[in-house]
């Protein structure tokens, strides 16, 4: 059996866990919860298989939890999705304008992003966010490299579809 | 660096480029461990539960489907055993249907044989003839080899017989020249003797042919000639001699 010291893990690939949920969640409260069911699960895949990579496998699994979490955010909409950040305060380098396009072009993706199947957004956000590779996506998630490129492509024309029909209404 | 122009690449790179605060925080950080090392304590059994429950989840629709699937084929096979027609009489169609089938049966069990046994027929030839093929070849393989092997044999006589044939000749022959070289140096030998003894007595005759002729051309009439020297010549040597 595998001998994990999980302090070393939580201090060694938290920043890489805390990014991936943030980027997704856009918020504290949500990433916070999204971290900590991350390593649990993670600790529930090293008890049944040998890990090779651990950033890899967070990695996955934060993308995983935080997609589900934007589904469940769907499903229930008297959630506010907005809670405020303190944290998100704009740069001086960004114009205003341009603050708040690139807010709602990301509301907007992750909306998108809980309406795809889990494979499609999982991929989606491993290549995009994350900047995995073909490979190490389809090892990862154990599937060909050529139906990860596939999956891909869906998930692209679904996504530019409905930020197109969201950007029209 | 240029804009992306799709609403899709706007997208992604807003995401991407989403301010992140720095974390995680020291205290989520912390709590997260403790609930780590909380779940590493506990059994196992418990994780594979709560699994094998959020695995029956889904399955409840399914359940649904399943038990309608049931139920429709319940009713169609239902309603088809209702609507089926009654048993014929089983005697009654046997007797009907038999003469045919016997029938049926005699003419294709005959075809068949027929066919089986033309296959087999051509089979047994084709193998026959390929034996056949066979059994000449080797046959003639064999002829072949043997012949050539007598042949070699008688041919290897042949040239024995005539090699000891040309060393006798070749003996023979030398013996021959031996002789005949022989003979040739007796007859020379004999005949410069003869011819030896020819040239001496020749010479001896000439000697004395020319001795009487000289006292033949130097004689004179002697006066008062002695008639016992005119009878002995000899004399007439001593004479000349003297």
């Amino acid at each position: 059996m595998q001998v994990i010291d999980w302090q070393a893990v939580v201090n060694k690939h938290g920043p890489i866990v805390w990014n991936t949920a943030y980027r997704l969640l856009g918020n504290h409260t949500d990433t916070a919860d999204c971290f900590q069911e991350t390593f649990v699960c993670a600790l529930e895949v090293s008890r049944r298989q040998h890990v090779r990579s651990f950033p890899a496998l967070l990695i996955r699994l934060a993308t995983v939890r935080a997609i589900d979490r934007l589904r469940q955010r769907m499903r229930e909409p008297n959630i506010s999705t907005n809670i405020a950040d303190c944290a998100a305060v704009p740069g001086s380098d960004v114009e205003p304008y341009q603050q708040v396009q690139a807010q709602e072009l990301a509301i907007g993706l992750r909306e998108a992003l809980a309406q795809l199947p889990q494979q499609e957004a999982q991929i989606f956000c491993l290549r995009y966010l994350n900047d995995m590779s073909y490979r190490l996506i389809a090892k990862e998630l154990g599937i060909k490299a050529n139906t990860a490129g596939v999956l891909l492509h869906r998930a692209r024309t679904k996504l530019r579809e409905h930020l197109e029909k969201a950007a029209v209404t | 660096m240029e804009e992306p122009k799709d609403i899709l690449d706007k997208a992604i790179d807003a995401l991407a480029n989403t301010d992140v605060p720095p974390g995680p925080p020291q205290e989520l950080t912390d709590a997260t461990v403790a609930k780590l090392a909380e779940a590493a304590d506990s059994p196992q059994d418990a994780f594979k539960t709560i699994k094998f429950i959020d695995r029956i989840k889904p399955t409840k629709g399914l359940i649904k489907f399943a038990a309608a699937a049931v139920l429709l084929i319940t009713c169609g096979y239902t309603a088809g055993r209702l609507s089926a027609p009654k048993t014929p009489d089983i005697e009654q169609l046997r007797s009907a249907i038999e003469p045919a089938i016997r029938q049926n049966l005699l003419q294709e069990m005959g075809q068949y044989m027929q066919v089986g046994l033309a296959s087999g027929y051509a089979q047994l030839k084709n193998e026959l003839q390929q034996q056949y093929r066979r059994d000449l070849s080797n046959f003639a393989i064999q002829t072949l080899a043997a012949s050539s092997t007598v042949t070699n044999q008688r041919l290897q006589e042949l040239i024995d017989a005539i090699n000891t044939a040309q060393t006798q000749d070749r003996r023979w022959f030398a013996t021959a020249l031996k002789q005949i070289e022989n003979n040739r140096l007796q007859d020379k030998n004999q005949l410069a003797d003869g011819l030896e003894t020819l040239a001496l007595q020749t010479e001896d005759e000439l000697q004395r042919t020319r001795q009487d002729m000289v006292q033949l051309l130097s004689y004179n009439q002697p006066s008062s000639l002695n008639p016992e020297e005119l009878r002995n010549p000899s004399n007439t040597n001593e004479r000349s001699k003297k």
